[in-house]
């Protein structure tokens, strides 16, 4: 076939687009359905549910553990907040108007942040968090040992054995569940920033 | 540089061959080629406050449709694709081989990367290569080599019959 003719053939298809209707009010009315869209709408309930428990984590250290410690968390869950606030305007700021290469690559930095970002929640949130609080509370209530906080410890009576699959438990679960979201993730979104990084790759 | 409701609406019916085209290139089946146009039309509309005639608008609709199509389009099913021609489609034309022309081309661009595909495209609807380097963001130079091997390419496949 000549290389005209592709042309030519080409050409020819706009009888079939005749009757290709859009229409725009109705179009408009409904949301974008894309990657970035979705990642907005989780960020937006992350960050609404933040603004709903930080805070009252804040008072609660504040009245339980003391000034000091209500001040630290509260300038830490506003720095939060900041870094929600960033993520999510920078996903609002954003459109499809680049050229291929650069919005491309632009889709693929943010999912790969976004990425980055859910790792590090579910490492640091289910197993670091977990595995601090509840080896924490493992170990005093075992040893039975007094802390210097003003909130009353429980006195565990563990045989040797339960502590040895409680202990286990609390390292394992963690993970287990850290690693099955992060499965999850991966699936969600890694095809996704593995085939955005492959067309930005083909057009370097 | 669109102003107002009714010239976006004007604007967009001016454009929907173009729009339409690309998605059909990219999209899976019929449902998936309503939502890349619906996606498409979403985009145009977001962005189309942010355009500042720094380019042409044909140059814009296209960056916009490609980056929608490629950032939406999923893995190929191992079906046959059925927005090659849909049974919906209006064709004036009563030549059975014109019409097994076309099917034939859309089948055979959707057997390129998707990469290729955006390149091939815009080499259909005769875009000079300065305007599909200013589309993709790759060099003049870059256009011209990846034009000549993609174009041979599609002629390979087409002639096999896709």
């Amino acid at each position: 076939m000549k290389e005209l003719d592709l042309i030519d053939i080409w050409k020819k298809d706009t009888a079939s687009l005749k009757n290709a209707e859009i229409n725009v009010d109705k179009v408009l009315e409904k949301k974008s359905t894309s990657v970035l869209a979705k990642v907005r709408f989780i960020l937006k309930i992350e960050f609404w549910l933040n603004i709903l428990v930080t805070p009252a984590c804040s008072i609660f250290y504040f009245l339980e553990f003391g000034k000091g410690y209500g001040i630290f968390t509260g300038s830490a869950f506003i720095i939060y907040f900041i870094y929600y606030l960033f993520l999510i305007r920078s996903i609002n700021r954003f459109d499809y108007s680049g050229n291929v290469k650069q919005s491309l690559t632009k889709v693929y930095k943010y999912l790969r942040f976004y990425l980055l970002h859910y790792k590090v929640v579910i490492w640091v949130g289910y197993v670091l968090v977990i595995w601090g609080s509840a080896g924490y509370g493992f170990y005093m209530g075992y040893t039975g040992q007094e802390i210097d906080l003003p909130q009353s410890t429980p006195n565990f009576e563990f045989t040797k054995t339960q502590a040895y699959v409680a202990l286990g438990l609390i390292i394992i679960v963690p993970v287990l569940f850290a690693a099955l979201l992060n499965w999850l993730v991966n699936l969600i979104y890694g095809r996704k920033i593995k085939k955005l990084k492959r067309i930005v790759d083909d057009l370097s | 540089m669109i102003q107002s409701d009714t010239f976006f609406k004007e604007f967009i019916e001016d454009n929907k061959a173009t729009i339409y085209k690309i998605c059909r290139a990219y999209a899976n089946d019929s449902e998936e080629l309503k939502d890349f146009v619906q996606e498409v039309t979403i985009q145009l509309w977001r962005s189309h406050k942010n355009f500042e005639n720094r380019s042409k608008i044909s140059t814009w609709v296209y960056r916009v449709t490609l980056n929608v199509c490629l950032t939406l389009s999923k893995k190929r099913s191992r079906t046959i694709d059925t927005v090659s021609l849909l049974s919906t489609d209006y064709y004036d034309s009563n030549d059975e081989v014109e019409r097994e022309q076309v099917a034939t081309l859309y089948r055979s661009i959707k057997r390129l990367r998707e990469s290729e595909r955006a390149i091939v495209l815009l080499y259909l609807d005769d875009k000079s290569y300065k305007e599909i380097a200013e589309i993709l963001g790759i060099t003049v130079t870059n256009v011209g080599a990846r034009v000549n091997r993609v174009k041979n390419q599609l002629r390979e496949i087409v002639s096999e019959g896709a």
